[in-house]
């Protein structure tokens, strides 16, 4: 199990505003002892950004020489989201051509990931609101639906999609939250391009002991979101700041025989320039402690 | 302005129930580089601490002789407070008298230990309209009558400090004019004021109104992070404040008072062998925020 970052780890510039690119990010992980990379591509719907112009695929290029030259390697990426309840997402699905742009982006996310030589692309499930709360082969059967030309895709190239573990917010329930759903997703597929990532932060915010769920789920899982919380809300706050039973929840990926790689998820640093370096590498320390648990 | 901490910052163990005692705390605060302390005794009314005992003076001298041995100043203290984990206690006469004792026994540690400051929270009384601040006010000068007269016997301060309301429901002296009000009600100059800059994350959009109001009558900082809502303990620059903007503020307002930490960084969730290396990252981070002052 190596150690990761994505990179929206070092977030956005506090002395002027902007946004960390991701060969910077790069660098300095790797010069602060990342060994692996998630090209976070989160946001590639929502505004303008190093893959939106005409030489996106130089520009993963680049960053796949960068990452080489760095000694780090990519493993993994986070698709575009569709959120609920975000300005700009509910404004850009209102319209057809909106609608379209995004399948567009989520496409070109997939190759950029193809491209980086990353192995997986992180993937939220959605709820079909059509169907009944509950009724799991009616959401399994429109999450296929609606990523039809993703997974055509992803057997292209290569590429496999993970389902993330999410969480119900507002109190809707929402598919993909429990583990007996995304294996049941997976189980449907038979599709070893089709697997799960599990986000250790929602599962805190889900059940109280995830091992449990982690077993389930077992070498299924191939991507990991690693961070911490309260058990209440979704911080993405640093490993052994908040209530995530550490201990447990790495031996039963060992246990269960997960292989991923640890990758981090916190919220994107607001320090001071001079003090992320000394705040990146007290996370490296951290992940080699939790490396360190997986047995 | 200095870099310092609560003792707190190292207090609880993830590897097991036991708590990190006055002075291995300082011992490894010391080793991170902090010099400035506020002693922190939040739990010495549930006997969580050694102080409770008859010992307390002996052990007093020692944890003021370790410190004095490292050039560590102790500036400020937490003694207990009303709060939700001392409810059981207070609610018997013997609790609350025990509590009581507690809390002027707290005030004494300070002294003995040079500090000069001790900070309180206030109370809010309920049966009362929770927005009659003369009520309130007169509230708290008689649920602190004791603290007040030990506090201005001995020479040592105390600085209410900015509380937060549980919900809808309102708390006394979340705003800078009731913590003024209390203040001056007391005309004491061993009545001061202690600003959570957590604390007032939570509860204004913009604090710095209230701390350019409070300027010099701040006499004891807790410093800590968060996202506006709960009331996290984290790192600065690992929540949402505008640092920058507060710590300009506290100099145009002419605050004199340490930066003290108030942070779970190195609390009963890390691991032992972390620890060290969070607390040296804590105090870096401190020094940059004083470098802010200005």
């Amino acid at each position: 199990m190596r150690i990761g970052n994505m990179t929206s780890a070092l977030g956005v510039r506090r002395e002027t505003g902007e946004r960390i690119q991701p060969a910077e990010v790069v660098r300095r992980c790797a010069a602060d002892g990342f060994e692996v990379m998630d090209i976070n591509l989160c946001g590639l719907h929502r505004g303008p950004g190093m893959f939106r112009g005409e030489g996106w695929r130089k520009a993963a290029e680049e960053l796949r020489n960068e990452a080489e030259k760095c000694g780090v390697s990519f493993v993994q990426s986070h698709l575009p989201y569709r959120s609920m309840s975000m300005k700009p997402d509910v404004e850009l699905f209102s319209t057809p051509e909106g609608a379209e742009k995004y399948r567009e982006l989520s496409l070109r996310a997939i190759e950029i990931t193809h491209i980086l030589g990353g192995k997986w692309a992180v993937i939220h499930p959605m709820n079909d609101r059509e169907a009944v709360v509950g009724d799991n082969e009616a959401h399994i059967q429109y999450n296929l639906r609606i990523l039809d030309r993703e997974i055509e895709l992803c057997h292209k190239l290569n590429v496999g999609l993970a389902f993330e573990n999410i969480f119900d917010q507002y109190h809707l329930r929402r598919f993909g939250m429990r583990a007996l759903e995304l294996k049941q997703l997976i189980d449907y597929c038979h599709d070893p391009l089709i697997q799960a990532c599990w986000d250790v932060g929602h599962g805190n915010i889900t059940t109280e002991d995830q091992s449990a769920a982690i077993r389930v789920l077992g070498d299924h899982i191939k991507a990991l979101h690693i961070h911490d919380n309260n058990g209440r809300d979704d911080l993405h706050v640093f490993p052994f700041t908040g209530t995530v039973k550490w201990e447990s929840v790495m031996n039963a990926l060992y246990e269960s025989g997960c292989k991923a790689d640890l990758v981090l998820e916190t919220t994107g640093s607001r320090m001071p320039d001079h003090l992320r370096d000394e705040e990146q590498k007290m996370l490296v320390s951290i992940c080699k402690h939790l490396v360190s648990l997986y047995q | 302005m200095r870099v310092g901490t609560m003792t707190s910052l190292f207090r609880g163990r993830r590897e097991s129930p036991e708590y990190i005692g006055y002075i291995e705390s300082i011992r490894r605060c010391h080793q991170a580089g902090f010099r400035v302390l506020d002693m922190n005794m939040c739990a010495l009314s549930r006997r969580q601490t050694t102080l409770h005992q008859d010992d307390w003076k002996q052990q007093v001298d020692e944890i003021a002789n370790e410190a004095a041995r490292l050039g560590m100043e102790f500036v400020q203290s937490h003694p207990p407070y009303r709060g939700r984990l001392d409810l059981e206690l207070m609610s018997t006469p013997e609790g609350a008298e025990f509590f009581e004792n507690m809390m002027l026994r707290a005030i004494e540690i300070t002294k003995m230990l040079g500090g000069k400051w001790c900070v309180m929270h206030p109370a809010t009384d309920l049966t009362v309209e929770t927005g009659d601040i003369e009520a309130q006010i007169e509230y708290n000068k008689k649920i602190f009558a004791k603290e007040l007269e030990l506090s201005a016997k001995i020479g040592v301060g105390l600085a209410f400090e900015n509380m937060c309301d549980a919900g809808n429901r309102r708390k006394f002296c979340v705003t800078a004019d009731e913590l003024i009000a209390l203040m001056d009600s007391c005309n004491s100059e061993y009545v001061g004021i202690c600003w959570d800059v957590g604390h007032a994350n939570r509860m204004m959009d913009n604090q710095i109104p209230s701390l350019l109001k409070l300027g010099d009558r701040i006499k004891a900082l807790h410093i800590d992070d968060n996202r506006g809502k709960d009331d996290l303990h984290v790192l600065p620059f690992t929540g949402f404040i505008p640092w920058e903007e507060v710590m300009h503020a506290l100099y145009v307002g002419g605050c004199k008072a340490d930066l003290i930490f108030e942070i779970g960084t190195c609390g009963d969730k890390m691991p032992e062998c972390l620890k060290d290396e969070a607390a040296r990252l804590c105090y870096k981070v401190g020094e940059h925020l004083v470098s802010l002052y200005k």
